[in-house]
């Protein structure tokens, strides 16, 4: 029998079941997402790849606790989540997953320190410590001088690792990544995707979604997404090189 | 987390200066009008009541109802005689009447010709009962007297440089349609408008300067016992009917207690206050479609902005906070403002009144829950004008308004 620890070790921090999810689009549906399988475990760096139109933007979604599936079932931490209300996933979201989204999307009437303090907000935690907190983590993605300024007063790459700090935030348990490298120049692509290759060597658990295949070899499992359905899981064979900085990210 | 919901409203409309802005102006004008016309409109009664608290609760005024010098075959019939006020002086509980001829005299001063009120009162024994009211006491000078001849009290309004152009001080001449009078004295300021603007001579003057010797313009009645106004309200109104032979509901003359005189005034005056203070509603419902109108666009514009607090935590009712605040925020500093204008115009018009009538003699009415109240009522307006927007926002998947 297996110890306590293994038990835990064995149990997936995410699970997705036979997960459907189909739009009515009109008269036509459309099944973007045929029932697909994935389990992550804890610690795990996981790239979802596929062109546009696989359907790897409606599983970020599921994954991501952004949206609900059609037929079949999502486990977070054993838990199905599948049919919870909108303001519970909110809260799942909010304390469990981290978001690093292709376009940036922070909030423009807002300074990179606020913008990072902005999940804890939700989570009604006093300003003092979300405030030492946002330095804290705006000084590990190198911008600790850059903390009193608005995003359009950032560039690209910055603004991206202004992010990576807002994810890390809540300390959650997944960091889900949609295109990280999409809207950055190479450089800038290669140094986000460095913080990420840190977060996952200090045992942060990454789910990245994108088209891009050599970006995906980062990862160390890819699940390829074709026409709604994984049709291929290998092994990423850039994994855990950190310092391979020279690979060209392809911007979308 | 509802400061930092504030913190977020605040730094939403400031983003939108313009916007903002015209919005609020909506608010402003409704709460400027609203408040003007409330303290201006209050304060207009409480004058009105405090006359009423000088002229006495003890007072009825009989009038025609024909307009004095009204032209009209008729008109010679309706007008009330000296045979009217003996008949009134005889009625029961009536304790003094005091007769008044009421003309516009043509007034020479300084070269210059003006029109003015001229009202005559007697100076025998019944002086007590107008006397009593302090309406009026004389600043400078005397009042007149018994045996006075060519004599004339003149209102402060009329004694003012403004008038001809030169002040009228006591002792000097002035002429009404033809004839010369001394002024020996001048009347306070402050008080009765119609009063201060009023130059008052002997009955027996005046009757025979207009040539009206039988003529009665009002009465003004003392009862002996204020207790029982009402009834000698009727008793005169019986008496009167009998002697001008008309039927009950056909009087041609009016009898009133100074209070129903009030109260008439106070009607006319309430049904515009109404009036005015819808338009002033009107207008507080535009501003607040305004208010929809910039929290709806705002939701279109801030659709990724929405999805982005949600994917980091936001529940739908922490969206709804965030606009409903936004909305009340609005709807506060239009308030603020509208109040601040609308006393602003309350104290000109009070100023521009004083400067007309008398300093002292009308207040706007500004209490502080006329001011609180006004901010409330904004902020409630711009509140539920964000409902709507505000619910939309909420209720947006999270997907769907990432991708906006």
């Amino acid at each position: 029998m297996n110890s306590k620890d293994d038990k835990e070790k064995d149990k997936p921090i995410i699970e997705l079941k036979d997960v459907w999810k189909i739009y009515q689009i009109g008269e036509v549906k459309v099944e973007a997402l045929r029932g697909i399988n994935i389990k992550v475990f804890k610690g795990e760096f996981v790239a979802i790849q596929g062109p546009s139109g696989s359907g790897k933007s409606t599983a970020m979604n599921m994954v991501g606790c952004l949206d609900i599936p059609t037929k079949g079932h999502i486990y977070l931490h054993g838990r199905d989540i599948s049919h919870l209300s909108e303001s519970d996933l909110a809260q799942i979201r909010g304390k469990k997953i981290g978001f690093i989204f292709q376009k940036f999307n922070l909030i423009n009437t807002l300074t990179a320190k606020e913008n990072v303090m902005l999940p804890l907000t939700f989570l009604d935690i006093p300003e003092s410590i979300r405030r030492e907190r946002a330095e804290e983590l705006l000084t590990l993605v190198e911008l600790s001088n850059r903390m009193d300024h608005k995003p359009n007063e950032l560039s690209g790459g910055q603004q991206q690792r202004v992010a990576i700090a807002r994810a890390l935030s809540v300390n959650p348990d997944i960091i889900l990544a949609d295109e990280p490298t999409g809207n950055l120049d190479s450089k800038s692509g290669s140094s986000v995707m460095g913080f990420l290759q840190d977060l996952h060597q200090k045992g942060k658990t990454i789910i990245m979604v994108t088209h891009d295949d050599k970006l995906a070899q980062y990862a160390e499992r890819i699940e390829v997404l074709k026409d709604g359905e994984i049709i291929q899981t290998v092994k990423g064979s850039k994994h855990h090189t950190k310092n391979e900085h020279n690979i060209v990210v392809n911007k979308k | 987390m509802i400061k930092d919901f504030f913190k977020l409203a605040v730094e939403n409309i400031t983003h939108r200066k313009v916007r903002s802005w015209l919005t609020i102006l909506g608010i402003v004008i409704g709460i400027a009008a609203m408040v003007a016309l409330v303290s201006l409109g209050q304060g207009l009664q409480y004058t009105v009541d405090q006359q009423f608290v000088k002229v006495g609760a003890d007072k009825i005024t009989v009038q025609s109802k024909a307009v004095v010098g009204a032209p009209g075959s008729e008109s010679g019939n309706t007008k009330l005689t000296i045979a009217d006020f003996n008949v009134v002086k005889r009625s029961a509980g009536v304790d003094q009447v005091v007769q008044v001829l009421s003309r516009s005299g043509k007034v020479e001063f300084n070269k210059k010709t003006k029109f003015e009120m001229v009202r005559a009162l007697p100076v025998d024994e019944t002086r007590k009962v107008y006397e009593e009211t302090g309406l009026y006491d004389t600043e400078f000078g005397r009042t007149l007297k018994s045996g006075d001849k060519h004599k004339v009290v003149i209102g402060s309004t009329i004694a003012k440089e403004t008038t001809f152009g030169k002040a009228i001080n006591v002792n000097e001449k002035i002429t009404i349609n033809g004839v010369e009078y001394t002024v020996v004295g001048i009347m306070k300021t402050g008080g009765n408008p119609g009063i201060s603007s009023a130059i008052i001579m002997t009955i027996d003057d005046a009757r025979e300067l207009f040539n009206a010797p039988d003529e009665v313009s009002i009465m003004m009645v003392k009862v002996q016992d204020s207790r029982d106004i009402d009834k000698v309200v009727e008793n005169i109104k019986k008496d009167l009917r009998r002697h001008r032979n008309v039927k009950e509901g056909k009087e041609d003359f009016t009898v009133q207690t100074t209070k129903q005189f009030i109260e008439s005034y106070l009607t006319i005056f309430n049904v515009i206050t109404t009036l005015l203070v819808g338009l002033a509603s009107i207008s507080l419902l535009v501003g607040a479609i305004g208010i929809a109108n910039t929290m709806y666009t705002a939701v279109l514009e801030r659709m990724r902005e929405i999805g982005i607090m949600k994917a980091v935590g936001a529940k739908n009712s922490d969206i709804l906070q965030i606009f409903l605040i936004e909305s009340a925020l609005i709807g506060f500093l239009g308030g603020a403002i509208g109040v601040l204008i609308g006393v602003g115009i309350s104290k000109i018009a009070e100023f521009a009144i004083g400067a007309f009538l008398g300093p002292g003699f009308f207040q706007v009415f500004l209490p502080w829950w006329l001011l609180v109240g006004a901010i409330l009522f904004a902020m409630i307006i711009g509140t539920l004008s964000g409902i709507l927007p505000a619910r939309q926002a909420a209720e947006l998947p999270p997907v769907e308004a990432l991708r906006g």
